[in-house]
C-alpha cells in the first residue's frame, strides 16, 4: 500500500517539478532578455543578435538615468510616500474589511453595494481634480495619498480572507469571555492575518511604488515627484520640436537613448521591490489557525 | 355583550403584543448596538474616503449628458442628453470594435483566469522550499515590466526577419511567419502575453489563501490514503473556492475594460481588423477635436455595461453557492 | 488634523504665492500716444547700456512704451511652457531678465505632464499668465479663445505695443493670415523660423548602384529594375539575399505617392486646380498602390514594412552588412547612421511613372507655427508681456532663443557676421542647445538673416536634398487652413473613419491580401458612405476661406 502511494505522490511531484520548469524557464527568458539588453547596443537589439548574452556593450542606459540628479530625490519621494501611503492604506482597508466579514453586521449588503459602486461609476478626472483642490491637497503628498487610500479590490480580496478563517464562532466566544470587537480584532484576528496583512501590504505597496498619474496631475513642484514620473519623464526626453536641420541628429540620438533606458528603468524602479518581495514572503505560512472551534 | 368585551381585550392584547414587539425590537437592536458599534467605527475612514473621493466628483458624470465648457462649468454647459451616446453607437466602427473589446475579453478571461490558480495550486504542493521560492520570485517579476518594454519586445521577438519565435520555427522546418501582420493572431498575442506578465503575480492571492488552509485538513486526508493529487481536488481546491468566486465575480466586471496603452502599442496597419478596441478608436477621434462629455460619456457606456455584468454573476453566484459580493 | 490644517497653510502659502506673482502691477490707462518707430536702438545683446529708466520715456502706469528696461519696477510673468530644460539657471534668461526687468516664473515641465496641467487648468480656473511651446494647438484655441475667454485676444496690443512684431508680419507674408482664428481675431504668438523645404524623402544606396553597374533609376519602371538587380545580385557582397531592397515605415508609404500623381499624406488632401482633392480615391493612388503591391509580391519590399517600429527600422540601416537599398527619412544619418550614409547612399530624385509625367512630393512645413504663445485672462499685466515678446523678436534676441547666447554656438561679431562654434567635448550642437536656452518661445528668423547663418553639416545636406526635389514640390500651395469649432466637431468621426480605412485597405491591397482592382468600386462607394462629401465640404470651406485671407 505504502509504496503504491509513494509512488503516485513522486510522479506527481516530478511531473510538477518538470511543468514548473519549464515555466520558470520560459518566463525568465525576456527577464534575462531585458538584463542583457539594456547593457547593450540598442542597434543590435533591435536587430535580433542579443539572444544570449550582451553585444555592444554599454552603460550608457544606466548612466543616462543616474546622471538625473532628480532619479535620487525621486527615489526617496518614491520611498516616503509608499511608507506612508500603505500604512494609511492598512489602517483605512483591513478594519473596514474585518467589520464587513462579520456576517451579523446589520446593512452590511447595503454598505457592501456601497462600497462597489465607486470601482465601476466615477466622475472623471477633473471633478475628482477639482475636489482635492477644493480640499487644499493640491501640490502635496496626501493628493498622492487619500484619493486613493482605499482599494475596494484589495479590500474585498481582505475581506474573504476575514470571512474563511475568521469564524464569527469565535467572536461569540470571546465575547462570553468579555471582549470587545475590537479587543478582539486587535488581539485575535489581526494576529492571525499575516498572510493577508503580507498581501496588503505587497499589493498597495507595488501601486504605490508604481503610481506617476496622480503625481503627474496633482504636483507642480518637481521636487515633489516620484521616481516613476521621473523614470516616464526621461522616456519623453525626445525634444517635440520641428524637425529644423540639425535637430534631427539630436532627435535620432535620443531616440536611441531612449532605446538603450527602455530597458535600464525597469531594473532600476523594479530591483527595490523585488528584494522586498522574500521578506513579504516569510508571511506567507501554512496553516495558522490556532484552536479552531470545530468539533 | 361578553363578545364586546371579549373583542375589546382581544384587541387590547394584539396591540400591546405589537407594542411588546416594537420594544422588543427596539431593545434587540439597542442591544445589538451596544455590542457592535466597534464595526461601525471600523468603516468610518473607509466610508469618509469614499464620500469625499469617489461619491463628491460623481457629480462631474452629467457632463456626458451635456456639452462641457469649463467656463460654463458642470450645470451651466447645455444639456444634450443622448447626443454623444448617439454619435457613438452610429458611427461606423461600433459594432467593431465593441465585438473586438469584448472578444478580447473574453478570451482573456476564459484563459487568464483558470491559470494562475493552477499555477498557485502546483507551487503549494511541489517539494523543495528554496525552489519554490526562486520560482516565485522569477515568475513575479514580469509584472514590473512596462507595457511600452513589453510591447517592444513582442514585436522584436516576433518579427519575421529575427525574431525569436520564428527562429525557432525555422529550426523545426517551418516556415516563417509574421505574426503581427495577422488580425488572426493579435488576439492570441495579447492574451498570452498578458498571461506571461500577470501569472505569478495574480497567483500571489490564491496562494496565500492555500496557506489558510488548516494542515489538519490535510493530515486527516493523507490518513485517508489520498495522494497528492486527489489532496489538491478535495482540500486545497475547495479551501479557496470562496477566493476564487470572489475574484471572478470581479473579472466579470472589468470585462469592457480593455486598456488602451497596450493595444495601441501592439496596433498596425495589417491587424487593426481585430485591434481596434473603444478605447483606442475613442483616442483617434479625441485627436481631431477634443471632447471631454464624449469620452465622459463613452467612460459611462463601458462603466454601465460593467456593473450589470458584475451585478448579474452575482446574483448567479449567490444563488448557486454561499459566496457572493453582496 | 493638524496635518490637514498645516497643509492648508501650506498651500494657500503657495497660491497666494503664485498668485501675487502673476498679478504684476498693471498698466495705467492714461497716455495713448504711438510708440517711436525707431527699433534700432532697442535691445541688442551687444548693447550694455541698457538703460535705468533715467531717459525720458513715455510710459503707461509701470510699463515703457519704448526701449529698455521694459518695466520700471520688477514685474513678474508666470509662463506654462513645456521643455526638458532648467530656465532659471540659464544665462540667456538672467541676461534678459537684467535687460528687460520682467522676471519670469517658469512653469516648466516634459510635454506630457505640461500637457496635462494645461488640460486642468482650463477647469480648474487657475491660469499661468500665459502659455508657451508646443502646448497649444487649433484647438485649443477654438475652444478656449473664441468663445471661452480663457485666452485674450492680443492684435491690439500688437499694433500698440510691439512694433518689431508687427514688422516681422508686415515683411512675412501669409504670418499675420495664419494665425488669425476663424472670427477674425488674433490670440496667438507665433514661432516663425526656418524650415526644410522637403520633409521626408527617399535615398538610394548609391555604392550599390556603382557594384552593379547601374544608372540611377529615371523612373519607376527603372527602379523596379534595380530593385530586382538589388534582390538577386548580393550587391553587399556577403553570399546571402538578405537585401532589403526597399523599406519605409508602412503607415507614411503615402509619402511616396506623390510618385503616380499626389502625395497621399494626414488628411489626405492636395490642391490641385485651384480645388481640393481627395488624394485617397485618385486613379494616381489606385497605380500605385499597384505599384508597390507589385514590388511587395516579389519579395522587393520590405515584408515587416507595417510591423516594424521605429527602433527596428533604424536598427537594420545600422547593421553590419548594409541592408537597405532604398529607404525613407528625413535627411538619412538616422537611420543608417551618419558614416554610413555619407559612404554609401544618396538622395533619390523624384520618379516619374507610365501615367505621370510630373510627379510630386510635399512641400516643407510652414515657416510659421501659429500657437507658439497665448496670454491668458489671468495676466495682469498682458502689455508688458506683449512688449518682452516683441523684446523676444528683436533678430538678435531671436537668434539666441534660436540656439543659446552668443558664445555657447553661434558668436556674432561687431560687424554682424555669425560664426559657428564647435560644441565642447562629449555634446553635441543639440545637447548644448538643450541646456542654453528654450527654443520653442515665440521668435522670429527671417530668410534673409537665415541665408547668413553658418550651417553645420546637416543641414547643408538637408539643403542639397531641398534643391534636388525643389522642382517636383507639389505646385499649389496647401494654405495654412483653421478649422472652427463646429467644423472639427463636423468631420472627427469622419476623420477617423475615413484614415482607418483607407490605411486598412491600402496595406491589404499592397500586401496582397486582397485585389485592389477588383474592389476599388466598392472602396469609392464606401468613401462616401464613411462620410466623404461631408468631409470634403468643410475642408473646403476652411481651405478656401484661408486662402481668399492671404
Amino acid at each position: 500500500m505504502k509504496k503504491i502511494k509513494l509512488t503516485s505522490n513522486t510522479v506527481f511531484d516530478v511531473v510538477t517539478i518538470a511543468i514548473l520548469t519549464i515555466i520558470l524557464i520560459v518566463v525568465a527568458y525576456p527577464l534575462y532578455f531585458v538584463i542583457i539588453a539594456s547593457i547593450s547596443d540598442p542597434a543590435q537589439v533591435s536587430n535580433g543578435n542579443v539572444m544570449f548574452y550582451p553585444i555592444g556593450f554599454t552603460f550608457d542606459g544606466y548612466l543616462a538615468v543616474f546622471k538625473e540628479s532628480q532619479v535620487i530625490r525621486g527615489f526617496l519621494n518614491s520611498l516616503l510616500y509608499t511608507v506612508v501611503g500603505t500604512v494609511v492604506n492598512l489602517v483605512v482597508t483591513i478594519p473596514a474589511a474585518f467589520a464587513l466579514s462579520r456576517p451579523n453586521l446589520k446593512g452590511k449588503g447595503f454598505i457592501m453595494f456601497f462600497f462597489i459602486i465607486p470601482m465601476y461609476i466615477s466622475g472623471g478626472m477633473i471633478p475628482t481634480y477639482l475636489v482635492v483642490r477644493n480640499l487644499s491637497m493640491l501640490d502635496t503628498m496626501w493628493s498622492l495619498i487619500l484619493p486613493g487610500a482605499i482599494s475596494i479590490y484589495n479590500m474585498i480580496i481582505c475581506r474573504t480572507f476575514f470571512q474563511s478563517t475568521i469564524d464569527q464562532g469565535l467572536v461569540e466566544a470571546a465575547k462570553i469571555d468579555g471582549c470587545t470587537n475590537t479587543k478582539f480584532f486587535l488581539h485575535i484576528a489581526l494576529p492571525l492575518s499575516g498572510a493577508v496583512i503580507a498581501i496588503m501590504v505587497l499589493y498597495y505597496g507595488v501601486g504605490h511604488w508604481n503610481a506617476y498619474f496622480n503625481a503627474m496631475i496633482y504636483l507642480s513642484d518637481s521636487n515633489k515627484f516620484p521616481l516613476q514620473l521621473i523614470l516616464r519623464t526621461l522616456l519623453t526626453k525626445i525634444p517635440k520640436s520641428t524637425e529644423m536641420a540639425g535637430n534631427v541628429q539630436e532627435a535620432m540620438r535620443q531616440a536611441q537613448v531612449a532605446e538603450l533606458m527602455k530597458y535600464s528603468l525597469i531594473i532600476v524602479s523594479s530591483i527595490p521591490v523585488l528584494i522586498l518581495y522574500p521578506f513579504i514572503q516569510k508571511h506567507f505560512v501554512k496553516g495558522v489557525m490556532i484552536g479552531s472551534i470545530k468539533g | 355583550m361578553s363578545n364586546k368585551i371579549d373583542s375589546e381585550k382581544i384587541d387590547k392584547g394584539s396591540e400591546r403584543r405589537l407594542q411588546k414587539n416594537t420594544q422588543e425590537k427596539f431593545q434587540k437592536f439597542k442591544y445589538y448596538m451596544k455590542g457592535n458599534y466597534e464595526l461601525y467605527l471600523f468603516l468610518v475612514p473607509a466610508v469618509v474616503v469614499l464620500i469625499l473621493f469617489s461619491y463628491w466628483p460623481i457629480y462631474g458624470i452629467q457632463i456626458a449628458f451635456r456639452d462641457y465648457k469649463p467656463k460654463l462649468g458642470f450645470t451651466g454647459s447645455p444639456w444634450v442628453g443622448m447626443k454623444h451616446f448617439i454619435r457613438f453607437f452610429e458611427s461606423t466602427y461600433f459594432w467593431v470594435v465593441l465585438e473586438n473589446t469584448l472578444k478580447i475579453s473574453v478570451y482573456q478571461l476564459l484563459a487568464g483566469f483558470p491559470i494562475p490558480i493552477i499555477f498557485a495550486l502546483m507551487l503549494n504542493a511541489m517539494p523543495g522550499k528554496r525552489y519554490r521560492k526562486l520560482i516565485q520570485t522569477v515568475t513575479y517579476a514580469p509584472n514590473f515590466i512596462s507595457t511600452v518594454v513589453l510591447c517592444g519586445m513582442l514585436i522584436l521577438f516576433l518579427s519575421p526577419r529575427v525574431g525569436v519565435f520564428n527562429l525557432i520555427i525555422e529550426m523545426f522546418g517551418g516556415d516563417k511567419v509574421n505574426f503581427m501582420a495577422q488580425p488572426e493572431y493579435f488576439r492570441t498575442i495579447y492574451v498570452v502575453s498578458g498571461i506571461w506578465q500577470s501569472m505569478g503575480w495574480n497567483s500571489i492571492i490564491y496562494f496565500a489563501a492555500l496557506s489558510g488552509i488548516s494542515p489538519e485538513l490535510h493530515e486527516a486526508a493523507i490518513v485517508d490514503g489520498a495522494s497528492k493529487f486527489k489532496r489538491i481536488l478535495h482540500v486545497d481546491l475547495p479551501g479557496i473556492v470562496p477566493t476564487i468566486v470572489i475574484l471572478l465575480i470581479l473579472n466579470f466586471g472589468s470585462l469592457m475594460s480593455v486598456g488602451f496603452e497596450k493595444v495601441f502599442l501592439l496596433q498596425n496597419d495589417q491587424n487593426v481588423a481585430t485591434a481596434e478596441t473603444i478605447a483606442t478608436y475613442v483616442y483617434k477621434m479625441g485627436l481631431v477635436n477634443n471632447d471631454t462629455s464624449f469620452s465622459t460619456a463613452i467612460g459611462l457606456f463601458n462603466s454601465v455595461i460593467n456593473l450589470i455584468l458584475l451585478t448579474s454573476m452575482n446574483y448567479i453566484s449567490r444563488k448557486f453557492s454561499d459566496n457572493s459580493l453582496w | 488634523m493638524r496635518k490637514k490644517s498645516f497643509t492648508k497653510v501650506l498651500a494657500t502659502l503657495m497660491a497666494v504665492t503664485i498668485f501675487a506673482a502673476g498679478c504684476g502691477s498693471g498698466n495705467g490707462g492714461g497716455s495713448t500716444s504711438t510708440p517711436a518707430s525707431d527699433t534700432s536702438a532697442v535691445g541688442t545683446a551687444a548693447d550694455s547700456d541698457g538703460g535705468t529708466g533715467s531717459e525720458e520715456r513715455e510710459m503707461e502706469g509701470n510699463l515703457y512704451l519704448t526701449g529698455l528696461p521694459i518695466v520700471k519696477e520688477k514685474e513678474t510673468i508666470t509662463i506654462l511652457i513645456d521643455s526638458t530644460g532648467d530656465p532659471d539657471n540659464m544665462e540667456l534668461f538672467k541676461m534678459f531678465e537684467e535687460q528687460t526687468n520682467v522676471h519670469v516664473e517658469w512653469l516648466v515641465y516634459p510635454n506630457d505632464i505640461a500637457t496635462e496641467k494645461k488640460n486642468l487648468m482650463y477647469s480648474s480656473g487657475d491660469y499661468p499668465d500665459a502659455v508657451g511651446g508646443w502646448l497649444l494647438k487649433d484647438i485649443d484655441i477654438n475652444q478656449y479663445a473664441l468663445n471661452d475667454d480663457v485666452f485674450v485676444e492680443v492684435g491690439d496690443l500688437i499694433d500698440k505695443y510691439a512694433p518689431r512684431i508687427t514688422e516681422v508680419f508686415d515683411n512675412f507674408p501669409g504670418a499675420r493670415s495664419s494665425i488669425t482664428a476663424p472670427d477674425g481675431n488674433i490670440y496667438t504668438i507665433p514661432l516663425i523660423g526656418p524650415q526644410a523645404g522637403t520633409r521626408f524623402v527617399m535615398h538610394i544606396n548609391q555604392e550599390w548602384l556603382d557594384t552593379l553597374n547601374l544608372d540611377m533609376p529615371k523612373d519607376t519602371e527603372e527602379l523596379y529594375e534595380v530593385l530586382k538587380a538589388f534582390k538577386e545580385k548580393d550587391p553587399n557582397g556577403n553570399g546571402k539575399a538578405d537585401e532589403i531592397p526597399f523599406s519605409t515605415v508602412g503607415a507614411n508609404i503615402g509619402r511616396i505617392y506623390g510618385w503616380f500623381g499626389l502625395p497621399d499624406e494626414t488628411i489626405h488632401i492636395q490642391m490641385q486646380d485651384g480645388q481640393p482633392v481627395f488624394t485617397a480615391g485618385t486613379e494616381g493612388f489606385k497605380n500605385a498602390t499597384k505599384y508597390f503591391a507589385r514590388l511587395f509580391d516579389e519579395g522587393l519590399l520590405d515584408l515587416e514594412l507595417f510591423t516594424h517600429d521605429a527602433a527596428q527600422y533604424n536598427a537594420k540601416g545600422k547593421t553590419e552588412d548594409a541592408l537597405y537599398g532604398v529607404f525613407e527619412d528625413w535627411s538619412g544619418p538616422t537611420v543608417v547612421g551618419t558614416d554610413r550614409y555619407n559612404e554609401m547612399y544618396t538622395a533619390l530624385p523624384v520618379l516619374p511613372s507610365p501615367d505621370c509625367d510630373n510627379p510630386t512630393y510635399r512641400q516643407g512645413d510652414s515657416w510659421v507655427f501659429r500657437t507658439q504663445f497665448a496670454i491668458t485672462s489671468a495676466a495682469g499685466n498682458p502689455a508688458t508681456i506683449i512688449r518682452w515678446l516683441d523684446f523676444l523678436y528683436e533678430e538678435d534676441n531671436s537668434l539666441q532663443v534660436y540656439m543659446g547666447k552668443y558664445g555657447v554656438i553661434y558668436d556674432r561679431a561687431e560687424d554682424g557676421t555669425i560664426t559657428l562654434i564647435d560644441p565642447p567635448e562629449g555634446e553635441t550642437i543639440e545637447s548644448m542647445r538643450n541646456l542654453s536656452t528654450i527654443s520653442s518661445l515665440p521668435l522670429a528668423i527671417m530668410p534673409d538673416i537665415y541665408n547668413q547663418l553658418p550651417k553645420n553639416v546637416e543641414e547643408l545636406n538637408k539643403n542639397s536634398i531641398d534643391a534636388l526635389y525643389a522642382p517636383y514640390i507639389v505646385p499649389e500651395r496647401m494654405p495654412s487652413y483653421w478649422l472652427t469649432a463646429e467644423e472639427s466637431d463636423a468631420v472627427s468621426t469622419i476623420q477617423t473613419d475615413l484614415d482607418k480605412f483607407v490605411k486598412d485597405k491600402r496595406a491589404a491591397w499592397i500586401t496582397g491580401q486582397s485585389d485592389i482592382d477588383a474592389e476599388w468600386e466598392d472602396y469609392l462607394a464606401q468613401l462616401d458612405k464613411l462620410g466623404l462629401q461631408k468631409y470634403m465640404e468643410v475642408y473646403t470651406d476652411a481651405i478656401m476661406r484661408s486662402l481668399a485671407s492671404e
